[in-house]
C-alpha cells in the first residue's frame, strides 16, 4: 500500500471519528435528506384529484352516471358530497378547489334529449389546479356521453399508452427525491468536511505534509461519502417500505445512490476548498440544488420542458441520479441517455473534482 | 434596557451586513426557492406534442386549429416517422394522429383522433388526456368548453349585491365567459354577447351537458403570484431565524455569550435585542423584495389591503426570528446551528404551504402543519392577497406574535441556565 493510500485511509478514519464525536451535527446532516424527501412528497399529494365539493340536486341514475364520469376523468377530482351552502362557504374560504352542482331535473333533461346545465364554481387562486378542473369537466362529459351511448358525437379520442401502467405521482416524485437526498447529503457533508480543514486551521499543516493536502482531503471526502450513502439509503428504504415502491432493478438503485453521492460529495469538496468556510455550504448546496432538482426530470422527463432547461439540467448530478434511480425503481426511461452513460458521467464528476482538490488547496 | 436591546440588535445587523457568508446563507435559499417556483411555473404549463396529419379536409383543418389553440400543448406538425423518433427520444410526450379517412368518418360520426402518450408519470399524462378530451369535445360542443351565462339573481339580491360590490374589495365576482380557443373572453357587463355566441355555440350539443362556470375572482391569479407567497415566508425565515440563530450560536462559540452573561444587561434585554435585530433585518429584506413585486404587478392585493399585508409580513418576521432565538440557544456550534436552521427553514417552508395548499392535504399532515408558525404566515398572506374575506386573520397574527413571545420566555429561561460544558468536537 502506498503512502498516499495510507494517508487517505487514516484521514477517512479520523473523519469517521469526528462524525461520531459530533453526534448532533451528524444526525442533523443525516435528517436533512429525509426531511426533504418527506416534504417534497407533499407537493405530489396535491398534484391531482382536486378537492371538489359535489352538490347533488337529485340522486338519479343519470346524475350518478355523471358523477361517476367525473370520478373517472383522469384523476381530476376528489369529490366530496355536501350541501350547497357548505360547499360554497368552503370554496370561498379556499378549502376546496371547486364546487360542482348537478341540478334537479338533470335525469329528466338528459332522458328527453335536452341539455342539462351543471354549475361549476372555481376558486381560481391556483391556476394549475383551476385549469385542471376546467379541462376535466369536458373530459367527464365525453366519458358520460360514451357510457350512455348518446348519439351525435362525431369525434372521439383513442388513447394509447406506451407503458403498461401509469406510475403514480407520489411514486415518481418520491423516487426522484432519493436522488435529491443523495445530492444534498453528499454536497453538504463533502463541502463541510473540506471547509472545516481551513476553518480550524488544519489546512496550513496539510500543505506542509509530505503527501500534500490532496490525499487527506480525499480521505475526508470518502468518509463524507459513506455518511451520504447512509443518509440516502435511509430515504431509499423509506420509499420502498413507506411509499410501497419496490425496486425493479435493486443493483441499479444501489449504483445510482452510490455514484450520485460520490459525485455530489466531490463537488461539495470543491465548493469547500473554494469557500473555505462551513457557514455558507449548507444554504448554498440546498439553494442551488433544489432548483436543479426540479430541473432534473424530477417531475417528468426533463426534455419535455424544452431544450434550454434540458441542457441546463446536465450541470447538476441530480439529472444523472434521477435518470438512474427512476430506472432502478420504476423501470422508467426518463432521459435520452442510457443508464450506463449516466453512471459513467457521475463517476467522472466524482473523480475530476477530487483530483483537483490537492492543486486547489495549494492556491 | 432599551440601550441593551438596541446595542444587541445593531450588533446582529452589523455582523450580518459585514459577513458575506451570512448574507449568502440568508439569501441563497430564498433565491433558490424563487428559482424553484419559476421552474414549477414552467413545469406545470404546456406539454410538447407532435401532430401527424394524414387528412387535409375542412374537418381536419378545424381539428388542427383547435389543437393549435389548446393551452395544454406545444404542438409541432411532424411526419409519422419523425413523430416516432421524437416520442422515442423524449422530444415530445405524445403524438396525436389525424387519420387519413378523418373527414369521411366525421360525416358518419365515427371519427377518432389517435393519441399515443408516453405515460411515464400520472401527473403530466393526465394533463395530456384532459387537454385532448377538451379539444375533442370542442369539435362537437364548443359551448361545453365555454361558459354560459349565470342565472340572474332576483331583484332584491341584485340590489344588495350591487351595494356590496361598491363597498367590498376583491369580492367574489361571478363573471360570464365564453371560451374562444384557449382565451376566456369575458362577456361585457351590458350582456351583449352576440358577437361571441354566433361564432361559438354549435347547433346541437351531443353531450347533453352544459357547464356554467363562476370564478371567485377575475382575472385568474398567476401561478407565480400564488407561489411567491411562501417564498416571502421563507425569506422571513432565513433572514429572521437563520441570522438570529447564527448570531447567538456565534456568540456562544466565540465565548461572547459567557461575557454578556457577566454584564449587568438583563437576560430579557439580550433576548429582546436578538429578536429586534432579526425582525428588523427580515422586515427590511422583505420590503426589498415585496416593493418591486408590487410595482411590477406580480403581487396585487385588493385595494386597501396593503396595510394588512404589511402587518402580516412584520408578524411573520417576528415569529420567524422567535424560532431563530430558540434554534440559536439550543445548539452549541455554528455548524449544528446551520444544519438545524436549514432543516427547520425547509420544513417550515414546505409545511407552511410552499409548493402546495395545506388545506388539500390529508388531515394528519394538516395537523402537523398547524404546529408550524409559517403555516399561519402563508395562510394569512394568501387570504389578504387573494381572498375577499379574512376570517383567520386574528388567529394567524396571534400565533405569529405568540411564537415570538414564547421564544422570549424560552430564551430568557435558557440564558438563565448554567452554560453547558462545550468540549471540543461535541455538540
Amino acid at each position: 500500500m502506498t503512502a498516499s493510500w495510507r494517508v487517505m485511509l487514516e484521514a477517512a478514519r479520523g473523519q469517521m471519528v469526528s462524525f461520531a464525536r459530533a453526534p448532533v451535527t451528524t444526525i442533523f446532516a443525516l435528517v436533512l435528506p429525509l426531511n426533504l424527501l418527506l416534504l417534497m412528497s407533499l407537493f405530489a399529494l396535491t398534484g391531482y384529484n382536486a378537492p371538489t365539493g359535489l352538490v347533488m340536486g337529485e340522486d338519479t341514475p343519470r346524475a350518478r352516471a355523471f358523477v361517476q364520469a367525473l370520478r373517472d376523468a383522469h384523476n381530476s377530482f376528489a369529490l366530496r358530497p355536501m350541501d350547497r351552502e357548505v360547499a360554497r362557504d368552503l370554496v370561498r374560504r379556499g378549502r376546496l378547489v371547486a364546487v360542482i352542482e348537478i341540478p334537479s331535473g338533470f335525469d329528466a333533461a338528459i332522458a328527453a334529449g335536452e341539455i342539462a346545465t351543471v354549475q361549476l364554481t372555481v376558486d381560481n387562486v391556483n391556476l394549475d389546479m383551476s385549469e385542471d378542473v376546467r379541462r376535466a369537466v369536458p373530459a367527464a362529459a365525453a366519458i358520460f356521453a360514451e357510457r350512455l351511448g348518446l348519439p351525435g358525437v362525431r369525434v372521439k379520442s383513442r388513447l394509447i399508452n406506451l407503458l403498461p401502467k401509469d406510475t403514480g405521482y407520489v411514486e415518481y416524485l418520491g423516487v426522484s427525491a432519493v436522488a435529491l437526498a443523495a445530492v444534498i447529503a453528499g454536497g453538504v457533508l463533502g463541502g463541510t468536511v473540506v471547509a472545516l480543514e481551513w476553518e480550524v486551521g488544519a489546512a496550513r499543516m496539510l500543505l506542509v505534509a509530505p503527501s500534500g493536502a490532496g490525499p487527506v482531503l480525499i480521505g475526508r471526502l470518502a468518509a463524507a461519502a459513506c455518511m451520504g450513502v447512509l443518509a440516502s439509503a435511509v430515504t431509499a428504504l423509506v420509499v420502498i417500505f413507506g411509499y410501497g415502491v419496490p425496486a425493479a432493478h435493486p443493483l441499479e438503485v444501489v449504483a445510482g445512490i452510490v455514484f450520485t453521492v460520490v459525485a455530489s460529495t466531490s463537488l461539495g469538496g470543491l465548493l469547500g476548498v473554494l469557500l473555505r468556510r462551513t457557514l455558507p455550504i449548507t444554504p448554498l448546496v440546498l439553494g442551488t440544488q433544489l432548483p436543479f432538482y426540479l430541473d432534473s426530470g424530477a417531475l417528468e422527463p426533463q426534455r419535455f420542458d424544452g431544450e434550454v432547461l434540458f441542457w441546463l439540467a446536465h450541470f447538476s448530478p441530480a439529472y444523472f441520479g434521477v435518470g438512474v434511480i427512476e430506472h432502478g425503481y420504476n423501470n422508467l426511461v426518463v432521459t435520452p441517455e442510457p443508464v450506463w452513460f449516466l453512471l459513467a458521467v457521475l463517476a467522472l464528476i466524482g473523480v475530476v473534482p477530487a483530483v483537483l482538490l490537492g492543486w486547489l488547496a495549494r492556491r | 434596557m432599551s440601550r441593551v436591546v438596541w446595542a444587541i440588535a445593531r450588533s446582529d445587523i452589523t455582523r450580518w451586513r459585514r459577513s458575506l457568508a451570512l448574507v449568502a446563507a440568508t439569501l441563497i435559499p430564498a433565491i433558490g426557492m424563487s428559482l424553484t417556483v419559476l421552474g414549477l411555473t414552467y413545469a406545470v404549463g404546456r406539454q410538447p406534442v407532435a401532430l401527424v396529419r394524414s387528412s387535409y379536409g375542412p374537418e381536419s383543418d378545424r381539428v388542427v386549429e383547435i389543437l393549435r389553440e389548446s393551452d395544454g400543448f406545444f404542438l409541432s406538425e411532424r411526419t409519422a416517422e419523425e413523430a416516432d423518433d421524437d416520442l422515442r427520444n423524449q422530444w415530445v410526450c405524445a403524438v396525436i394522429t389525424i387519420p387519413e379517412d378523418f373527414d369521411e368518418a366525421v360525416a358518419t360520426k365515427s371519427a377518432h383522433l389517435e393519441v399515443r402518450i408516453n405515460n411515464v408519470d400520472l401527473d403530466f399524462s393526465d394533463d395530456i388526456r384532459r387537454s385532448v378530451s377538451e379539444a375533442v369535445v370542442r369539435i362537437d360542443a364548443p359551448e361545453l368548453a365555454s361558459l354560459g351565462e349565470e342565472e340572474a339573481p332576483d331583484q332584491e339580491d341584485a340590489e344588495e349585491e350591487s351595494e356590496a360590490k361598491d363597498e367590498k374589495v376583491g369580492d367574489e365576482v361571478s363573471r360570464t365567459m365564453i371560451r374562444r380557443g384557449n382565451a376566456w373572453i369575458v362577456v361585457p357587463d351590458d350582456g351583449d354577447d352576440t358577437e361571441y355566441q354566433g361564432e361559438e355555440i354549435s347547433a346541437g350539443n351531443p353531450y347533453l351537458v352544459n357547464v356554467v362556470e363562476t370564478d371567485l375572482r377575475s382575472p385568474d391569479i398567476s401561478f407565480l403570484a400564488y407561489q411567491m407567497v411562501p417564498v416571502l415566508a421563507l425569506l422571513a425565515l432565513t433572514a429572521g431565524a437563520l441570522v438570529t440563530a447564527l448570531s447567538i450560536a456565534g456568540d456562544r462559540e466565540g465565548g461572547r455569550l459567557r461575557v454578556i452573561r457577566l454584564t449587568p444587561a438583563s437576560r430579557l434585554g439580550v433576548v429582546l435585542g436578538h429578536l429586534a435585530g432579526g425582525t428588523l433585518a427580515a422586515t427590511l429584506l422583505l420590503a426589498v423584495v415585496v416593493v418591486p413585486l408590487a410595482l411590477t404587478g406580480v403581487l396585487q392585493p385588493p385595494p386597501g389591503r396593503w396595510p394588512v399585508v404589511a402587518v402580516i409580513l412584520v408578524a411573520t418576521a417576528v415569529g420567524s426570528t422567535g424560532l431563530g432565538v430558540i434554534v440559536g440557544l439550543v445548539t452549541q456550534r455554528v455548524t449544528t446551528t446551520v444544519l438545524l436552521g436549514v432543516n427547520v427553514a425547509s420544513a417550515s417552508f414546505l409545511l407552511g404551504g410552499g409548493f402546495t395548499t395545506i388545506a388539500f392535504l390529508p388531515p394528519f399532515i394538516q395537523h402537523i402543519a398547524a404546529a408550524v408558525p409559517s403555516y399561519y404566515a402563508v395562510e394569512g398572506l394568501r387570504e389578504a392577497l387573494f381572498y375577499a374575506d379574512m376570517p383567520t386573520l386574528a388567529r394567524n397574527l396571534s400565533v405569529l406574535i405568540a411564537t415570538a413571545a414564547l421564544s422570549l420566555v424560552a430564551g430568557v429561561w435558557m440564558l438563565a441556565r448554567p452554560e453547558p460544558r462545550t468540549a471540543a468536537g461535541r455538540s
